[in-house]
């Protein structure tokens, strides 16, 4: 008998009122929206009144403008996905009655959120910019570490809704830069997650700057600032961490760094690592399997534009949106230059497919953060979403072209290797206009399809229900790691349905400073079976597991594959 | 160019005035004014012992220093102010000349265009494209709105509205240098390189292949894997300009898709060092509000240039004055606007003040040989002889392939009836290096004084030629024939 206990189908517990309303509103979605995808607004009615702050008083500390991503996982694994919001932190002269903390909201389903903050003990008030989620500990379940303004914090969960800082005793504090992305990885294939931390620069007060643009002050760039190392921490299995940024390669490359991906972008077996630099060329850490990284960027194309011109680079995503097998990257960036597609082409190398792709189209008047390939509409491929909003408040003074609050932006992927951009008719949520920064993606409502939940500075967050009308079929594929890590961050998941083969990866911290996605999702068109999923895990194992339902999620188990896969039939 | 127009301009109006301000002034000179003169030259003379002690220091006018004004551009004007309140008095100043400029001259398309600079500038789209569609009411042929226009489509990401309106100015001005290399670099960002190839084509066809031309046509062969040609264009836009980043970064990525390695990394190492090179500077620039306010100061001061060119063209020279001397004020490194008052003022007799002003661009640009020059023309009509002696070497010196040095120098001992022999050398030089009429005059009238009446006559002979029209050309050549 093949283990496949853990294969758990979730479907839609929804009662026929329920489905009959929502199958009412998909339909009116339709008619209003116009558009294949739809997305709604929906964050009156979660109950969610987190409003994020940015701690300012007037004096513009850069930290301000790039304050901060999310997290949506499960934290209490009760199976639904659950949102963790950063906040900022009162900076000097600021007045705030009440420090501000991060907020975790658990998901009580029906659209409803909980505020459990005090009750989880992870309202940390330090200032906060990005966040990774993975179970460090491999004790099955999800811990949480934040990449701050000042000391870093890692929350473990302690499997009964509650956490506890063991920031200290790990180690991993990390000095007090003013971060930005994070991720967890297993970078030398032992098992444990391994920690990447993005470092933006080191700021102090004396080095803070205030400037004008044609008369209004400003804040300042990166630049002002000198350029520092990120950081790279091993995982010593004990709970504790070793810095090892100078052995690894890490450190010799000082910069300006922002949100970050973790990948296996040459498909050697092991975790490669993406940083992107506000305003210097972007890196990409090329694991020799071992946890020693040389620099790659230029020479895979990914570390400036075709220009060779270094982009003001915020988030960035990893997907295969053109379904050849290899993991592309989608880079966000600042006003005036395109967000950047770049076409992963199997020999180390990648081609910036911006322009012939229509993936940039609107962005050049924005500020462009959070971003993710996610297939909205089930159909087959993967669709971008890009948060939006300008980090100077006062942009519409000196600069008509732009404005601080602006509308995200949605494109569709046509199958044929094209987007387009359908921001306008994909629903209401795409007409809130707000200055948002990270952005998560993953079912909130398990109902098979992708929703959006979005960090808007010194704004409430936006919640978006995918509310698409046509729905194709999908798989959900949550991992379970025995040898390797827990979560099965890092394996490489293809599947096979028909004549399509889709790939993905579980990656923890990606985006703008954010971390979703944990449970991987396959949008299925209309095919009614999935003939064959595989995983490779980092390690190096791989499971093969055969005729898959369709629409559900499934649990697959590292090394349960191994007697000759049945039909899964039998076990789900 | 622009200051070659420039000297010749000034060059032709020093000629004309030249000679009827020497007759003029030889009448005046009379012996009630000797003693006059001896005051003069005694003031002149404590003058020139100031001048001496202290070079940096300004003599004769109120004017300060280039050091001081720089250090005034980088203090606030108005010290009393806070940084905001002393921004918006100066775009409240420009928008009030703006204003005025546009009450005086309704029906100006020149008019429009200024006010529709005004608020490009200042971030305000909507109102500039408001005043440049104005412009183009009144003249629907300024080629140059039309590419204001379309850089601002390209800015905002509209790429093809930003072709459509270079086409435009294509359509009014068809070989414009740099607007289809402008098309070229939007078919580029929109992927459709062999079009933009085309228009690089063309390009090259109208005008000399420009740097960015170059680096556009490898961009555009690189993109559709024409490497070979990629590699030539970027070859040749480095041979242009040897640290153009980019076109490293070009051959970079070509020399890695043909797996050159070993040329990659000599491009990769190249790339690098220019890169780091840029960082530094970027890192060490100064982008404080004072930087700001001297931009904006910049800014200003172009908008009172372009409104003084307005009052000039309608004669009102007082009011043009009093511009371009708040623009000299705003940017007192700003040369242009400097020449045009140094001009405003030889124009109005005034050689002292312009000859102050091109001492000035002289400090500012000090190898800009054209100023030399007009330091020259306007010396003579001060008759400070020695001094334009100087200014014509300096000239010369900064400019050793330039005819007009060793022209006007020649021309210089000829009228002061000195060093004649090395007249006719300077001149003979000066034929060589451009064979243009007035260089044959200067060389025949030096090859006479010598006694060289053949050679005189042939060169008369070649300037007539070259300017049938001239009557004072046949004239000489007339009275050189009598003589001899």
């Amino acid at each position: 008998m093949i283990n496949f206990a853990d294969v758990q189908e979730c479907g839609v517990f929804v009662s026929r009122l329920c489905a009959a309303t929502l199958a009412f509103l998909g339909l009116l979605s339709q008619v209003c929206a116009g558009g294949p995808i739809v997305l709604r607004d929906v964050t009156k009615e979660t109950g969610i009144t987190f409003r994020h702050t940015d701690g300012s008083s007037g004096r513009r500390y850069i930290m301000e403008t790039v304050t901060a991503g999310l997290a949506v996982f499960d934290y209490d694994n009760d199976g639904d996905i659950d949102i963790y919001f950063l906040n900022g932190g009162a900076l000097k002269a600021a007045k705030l009655k009440i420090p501000p903390r991060n907020a975790l909201y658990r998901n009580e389903g029906n659209w409803k959120f909980a505020d459990v903050t005090e009750k989880a003990g992870a309202g940390d008030t330090g200032y906060g910019l990005g966040v990774a989620v993975g179970d460090y500990d491999n004790d099955g379940d999800s811990d949480i570490y934040l990449n701050n303004h000042g000391p870093n914090v890692l929350y473990r969960n302690n499997g009964d809704g509650t956490f506890t800082d063991v920031t200290k005793q790990a180690g991993v504090e990390n000095g007090s830069y003013t971060g930005a992305g994070a991720c967890f990885l297993d970078m030398d294939k032992d098992g444990d997650l391994d920690l990447y931390v993005s470092n933006y620069l080191e700021f102090s007060h004396d080095k803070h700057l205030t400037t004008t643009g044609d008369g209004f002050p400003v804040y300042v760039g990166p630049a002002f600032f000198p350029p520092v190392p990120d950081a790279l921490y091993r995982n010593n299995g004990d709970g504790t961490f070793t810095d090892v940024s100078k052995g690894s390669g890490v450190a010799d490359h000082p910069n300006w760094g922002m949100g970050m991906v973790c990948g296996d972008y040459d498909n050697d077996g092991d975790t490669d690592i993406y940083v992107l630099n506000d305003g210097a060329g972007n890196i990409l850490f090329e694991n020799d399997g071992t946890g020693k990284f040389k620099e790659a960027g230029l020479m895979a194309g990914i570390a400036y534009d075709i220009y060779g011109d270094a982009q003001g680079s915020m988030g960035v995503d990893c997907g295969d949106y053109d379904n050849d097998g290899l993991l592309d990257l989608y880079v966000t960036s600042y006003q005036g230059q395109l967000a950047l597609l770049y076409r992963n082409l199997g020999n180390g190398m990648f081609d910036d497919m911006t322009r012939l792709t229509g993936a940039g189209a609107g962005t050049v008047s924005n500020v462009t953060w959070g971003t993710g390939f996610v297939d909205f509409d089930n159909d087959g491929d993967r669709d971008i979403f890009v948060a939006c909003g300008h980090l100077q408040d006062n942009i519409e003074l000196w600069d008509d072209r732009s404005t601080y609050f602006q509308h995200n932006i949605l494109y569709m992927n046509t199958g044929d290797g094209k987007f387009v951009n359908v921001s306008e008719k994909s629903g209401d949520g795409l007409k809130v206009k707000l200055s948002s920064r990270g952005a998560g993606f993953d079912d909130l409502d398990n109902d098979g399809d992708i929703d959006v939940v979005i960090l808007n500075s010194r704004r409430e967050p936006t919640i978006l229900r995918n509310d698409s009308p046509s729905k194709g079929h999908w798989i959900q594929v949550r991992l379970r790691g025995t040898k390797s890590n827990r979560d099965g961050v890092g394996a490489r998941v293809k599947v096979v349905a028909g004549d399509l083969t889709l790939i993905d990866e579980v990656h923890s911290g990606r985006g703008y400073q954010s971390h979703y996605g944990m449970r991987l999702h396959f949008g299925l068109g209309n095919r009614e079976k999935v003939d064959r999923i595989e995983v490779r895990w980092i390690g190096g194992g791989v499971d093969v597991f055969k005729d898959i339902a369709v629409d559900r999620l499934v649990t697959l188990t590292e090394d349960s594959s191994k007697v000759e896969p049945k039909s899964t039939e039998e076990i789900l | 160019m622009r200051k070659h127009k420039i000297m010749r301009d000034q060059k032709k109006k020093t000629s004309e005035h030249s000679q009827t301000q020497t007759l003029a002034s030889r009448k005046r000179v009379t012996r009630p004014f000797v003693l006059g003169l001896i005051l003069c030259l005694i003031i002149a003379g404590l003058y020139c012992v100031l001048t001496l002690t202290n070079t940096k220091k300004e003599s004769r006018t109120m004017e300060p220093s280039i050091d001081s004004m720089e250090q005034a551009l980088r203090r606030p004007a108005s010290p009393t102010l806070i940084p905001e309140k002393e921004f918006a008095k100066l775009k409240e100043e420009e928008m009030k000349l703006a204003r005025r400029v546009l009450k005086d001259f309704p029906d100006k398309d020149d008019s429009n265009v200024l006010m529709g600079n005004l608020y490009r500038r200042h971030g305000n789209s909507a109102e500039a494209i408001k005043f440049w569609e104005g412009s183009l009411k009144i003249n629907p042929k300024r080629a140059d709105v039309y590419r204001r226009m379309g850089k601002l489509a390209l800015d905002t990401g509209e790429l093809e509205k930003a072709i459509t309106l270079w086409r435009k100015v294509l359509e009014i001005k068809p070989d414009m240098p740099g607007v289809r290399s402008d098309v070229a670099r939007a078919l580029i960002d929109l992927g459709r390189y062999s079009e933009a190839i085309t228009e690089l084509e063309e390009e090259s066809r109208i005008s000399s292949v420009s740097i960015l031309t170059c680096f556009l046509f490898a961009q555009a062969h690189l993109q559709q894997n024409e490497y070979d040609k990629a590699r030539q264009y970027y070859e040749a836009t480095i041979g242009l300009k040897p640290n153009f980043t980019q076109a490293y970064y070009g051959l970079y990525t070509l020399c890695v898709r043909l797996k050159q390695w070993n040329k990659a990394r000599e491009y990769e190492a190249i790339f690098k060092k220019l890169k780091a090179k840029e960082r530094h500077t970027y890192l060490g620039r100064d982008r404080d509000s004072l930087a700001d306010l001297a931009s904006l100061q910049r800014g200003v001061a172009r908008t009172y240039l372009d409104a003084e060119r307005l009052y000039r063209e309608k004669g009102d020279m007082q009011e043009a004055e009093r511009l371009l001397q708040r623009a000299s004020e705003l940017e007192p490194t700003n040369t242009r606007c400097r020449e045009r008052l140094a001009s405003l003022y030889y124009m109005t007799s005034r050689f002292r003040e312009a000859l102050y002003q091109f001492e000035k661009i002289s400090q500012i640009d000090p190898n800009d040989p054209f100023c030399y020059l007009n330091i020259g023309q306007v010396s003579i009509r001060l008759k400070l002889m020695d001094k334009a002696e100087k200014a014509y070497r300096k000239a010369i010196k900064l400019s050793p392939e330039q005819s007009a040095g060793y022209r006007e120098l020649a021309r210089l001992y000829l009228r002061t009836n000195k060093k004649l022999s090395e007249a006719r050398k300077l001149a003979e030089k000066a034929v060589t290096l451009e064979k243009i009429a007035d260089n044959y005059h200067v060389f025949a009238w030096a090859a006479e004084v010598n006694g060289d009446s053949a050679s005189a006559l042939q060169a008369m002979e070649r300037a007539m030629k070259l300017e049938p029209a001239n009557l004072k050309y046949r004239q000489i050549y007339e009275r050189i024939k009598t003589r001899n």
